[in-house]
């Protein structure tokens, strides 16, 4: 079920916060949350209920294994083997339904073999899931997980705000907060900040980035050849649609989740200010950040030998590329993710030697490089993303400014000029505008901010027949 | 907290109320004569695939026209005057099979339909285009379920596509937003004497799209399209009288199609 649409909306939602907070009214605690847990599985199975089993299997391997490892009776010299068969388990998990076709591909190419490709779907959310788990693994064989019961593990993995495309909540924060007693009572001040992040969210996905996403589409996958302009234009569409379809995804996640009085963490702290690569991926998608921080990163460091600032530029290096392997099973996302790798050296290099650039110009630097390798993580293959990047610098071809609307065709005028404003709005709001996590801070319940979340909300309704999905299902 | 809860009760309030007035306007004014004919405005004739399943609920007619853009031109007028009927252009530009039997069946359902037009467009029956899949179709104006009239009620595409040009049309006076039905995407008057133009316009679309093989294969996808798709509406429906017709191709698409050797043998 996606956030931004009728049945969520006019549904879903209402039924599942008054029947939680109704179980919770009458001291029906452990009722509430297993009605939780079931209204995030029919929210997951609601696209396809055949993946169902795929993830209650995994959720169920994962908590017995985990459960031993943070059993201090269990045996000690067993516990090295069983955590690694559970990692083992789970990585092997995700390559299975998620590589397995582009490593075939990959052997068939090489070694000239025909091995058929197995054309396996990608169970929905198996990429979020599944680093959650292995994060709880893993902090279980560390001895850091105190032992809970299996209603809290399922509800702190399916939990449905963050079940599908994260925010990549991490169990040290989200298990105390069900257990909470203040937590189980409905919290107005919650709800009102909860609706106000979901309603910026719920914008931001089906008025801003559903519009860029038609000029983005074209550009990649319609037009067969782009003008300067139109090159231009393609990409920071793309760009932007990213942002706002993924931070406002993230918006709605914690918007609804506070209506349960639930705070999941923040992931995006408007990543386009930054003024370096480095910063930007502390802002950018920051849970998955963290994630690989502490569980890859810091890992691979260790595995060295010496910590040193060589061995620390490799492992950064190695660690993006996973994080462009994670994003999808081709060479492009690898190469996007090479191309992050190489300027977080290059970053960590001048910063050792000292370079330093005007803030203006390290905020213009970064936004481009970071534009130019959203061409490569858009684009189905390397003459998709040549005819994008080829167009944004041949000056022998710079088009008419009017050749943009060949970006939206059959478009009404209407249509064309709130393309033009909210380009430009949003354009200038990235690098200037507080973020809806600034925003809602002391969010105070005046006349003008009601309104503000009242026209949010009906303009997005009233958009709601445009339905599409969160680019960060498919990873 | 009083304060907290007094917002979330005006916020809720007042998006039920405005959804509410913004349906209210929409199916007062039906600018998609969904509900009935349009009569205290002159009705703005435009996008077919939102406005033709109005049309079929809402419009007085014995005879449907079906098929894609090389339908548009049709003078429904005439036509009622050489066979004595009352008809309805329901051409959908740039339709496939599925979309046209799916308009029809809408049309079938109201029971006025007794005469059907058809028009077998060669494109419509390209495999990948068609199905309902890659449709923009609105399929929830295409049946008689209230139950998701919702969707039409709070649309926005409704209000820019129609009610702003109803307005402009019917209080500001613009023409070319209150033409009849008559000139419902008829665009055989514009070109006329401007044959010259048209060539060069037609052959600047045939640079951009490639023209099909028409090849076993695909003659085999279009027999076994009409045998599942066609057939069983035909044959469900024996009380209606059917015409198909050949559509008359532009002449500068035609000629290079009739060189290729496949087209000559299928």
């Amino acid at each position: 079920m996606l956030f931004n649409s009728y049945e969520f909306l006019f549904l879903f939602l209402p039924l599942v916060f008054t029947g939680y907070f109704y179980l919770n009214s009458i001291k029906k605690l452990t009722a509430s949350k297993i009605f939780l847990v079931l209204a995030s599985l029919f929210f997951y199975s609601w696209w396809n209920i055949s993946y169902l089993p795929l993830m209650l299997g995994s959720i169920f391997i994962n908590y017995v294994i985990s459960s031993k490892l943070s059993d201090k009776k269990f045996n000690q010299s067993l516990k090295k083997y069983l955590f690694i068969f559970g990692l083992i388990l789970n990585i092997g998990f995700l390559a299975y339904f998620k590589y397995m076709d582009f490593f075939i591909d990959n052997v068939n190419f090489i070694f000239r073999t025909d091995i058929e490709f197995l054309h396996l779907a990608l169970p929905l959310a198996i990429s979020f899931f599944t680093l959650q788990q292995v994060a709880f693994l893993v902090d279980s064989y560390q001895g850091i997980v105190k032992k809970s019961n299996f209603l809290d593990y399922i509800l702190f993995v399916t939990f449905f705000p963050q079940l599908i495309a994260g925010p990549i909540v991490h169990h040290k924060s989200i298990i105390p907060q069900f257990e909470s007693k203040r937590n189980k009572f409905m919290d107005y001040k919650n709800i009102y900040i909860g609706l106000f992040i979901f309603s910026l969210g719920l914008f931001k996905k089906v008025f801003i980035a559903d519009t860029f996403a038609i000029w983005a589409n074209n550009g990649f996958d319609v037009l067969p050849h782009l003008t300067l302009i139109q090159s231009w234009m393609t990409s920071l569409s793309y760009s932007l649609e990213l942002y706002f379809d993924f931070s406002g995804y993230t918006d709605m996640a914690i918007g609804i989740a506070l209506l349960f009085n639930i705070k999941i963490p923040v992931n995006f702290n408007s990543p386009f200010k930054s003024k370096n690569i480095i910063e930007f991926w502390t802002k950018w998608h920051m849970t998955l950040s963290n994630f690989i921080n502490a569980y890859v990163y810091t890992p691979i460091l260790k595995s060295f030998k010496k910590f040193t600032f060589k061995n620390a530029l490799i492992t950064s290096f190695i660690t993006m590329l996973i994080i462009g392997l994670w994003h999808g099973a081709s060479w492009m996302f690898v190469l996007y993710g090479a191309l992050h790798g190489v300027a977080i050296v290059i970053n960590h290099l001048w910063k050792r030697y000292g370079f330093k650039f005007h803030k203006i110009i390290a905020i213009f630097l970064t936004f481009n490089f970071v534009n130019i390798t959203f061409i490569f993580f858009r684009a189905h293959d390397m003459s998709d993303a040549f005819k994008v990047l080829g167009g944004m610098f041949n000056f022998l071809n710079i088009g008419n400014i009017n050749d943009i609307f060949l970006l939206y065709p059959h478009s009404e005028k209407l249509d064309q000029y709130i393309f033009v404003i909210m380009f430009f709005i949003s354009f200038v709001a990235v690098f200037t505008f507080r973020n809806s996590m600034e925003l809602s801070k002391n969010l105070k319940p005046t006349i003008y901010n009601i309104s503000l979340i009242v026209l949010f909300f009906v303009v997005s309704i009233l958009h709601l027949n445009r339905v599409s999905e969160f680019i960060y299902f498919n990873f | 907290m009083n304060f907290y809860k007094k917002s979330v009760k005006n916020i809720l309030l007042s998006i039920g109320i405005s959804l509410l007035l913004y349906a209210t306007l929409i199916f007062v004014i039906d600018p998609i004569q969904q509900y009935r004919k349009a009569s205290f405005y002159k009705p703005m004739f435009t996008n077919q695939r939102y406005l033709n399943p109005g049309l079929v609920k809402t419009y007085d007619y014995d005879t449907v026209i079906i098929g894609a853009s090389e339908t548009e031109n049709f003078n429904p007028i005439y036509i009622d005057k050489q066979l004595n009927v009352k008809t309805l252009k329901l051409s959908i530009e740039g339709s496939n099979v599925f979309e046209n039997e799916l308009m029809l069946e809408t049309a079938i359902t109201t029971g006025k339909v007794k005469n059907v037009i058809y028009s077998i467009d060669t494109f419509a029956f390209h495999q990948e285009s068609a199905s309902l899949k890659y449709s923009k179709l609105p399929l929830y104006l295409y049946d008689e379920s209230i139950l998701n009239d919702y969707k039409y009620l709070l649309n926005i595409d409704i209000f820019k596509k129609y009610l702003i040009k109803i307005i402009l049309g019917n209080v500001f006076n613009k023409k070319k937003f209150t033409q009849p039905i008559e000139k419902f995407q008829y665009w055989g008057d514009k070109f006329q004497t401007r044959k010259q133009k048209l060539l060069i316009e037609t052959d600047k679309l045939l640079s951009k799209h490639e023209i099909p093989n028409y090849d076993k294969e695909y003659y085999t996808n279009m027999i076994n399209l009409f045998d599942t798709q066609m057939l069983t509406n035909i044959k469900n429906n024996k009380d209606i009288n059917y015409y198909f017709i050949f559509p008359p191709y532009l002449i500068n698409f035609w000629i290079p199609t009739e060189k290729k050797p496949c087209t000559r043998k299928y």
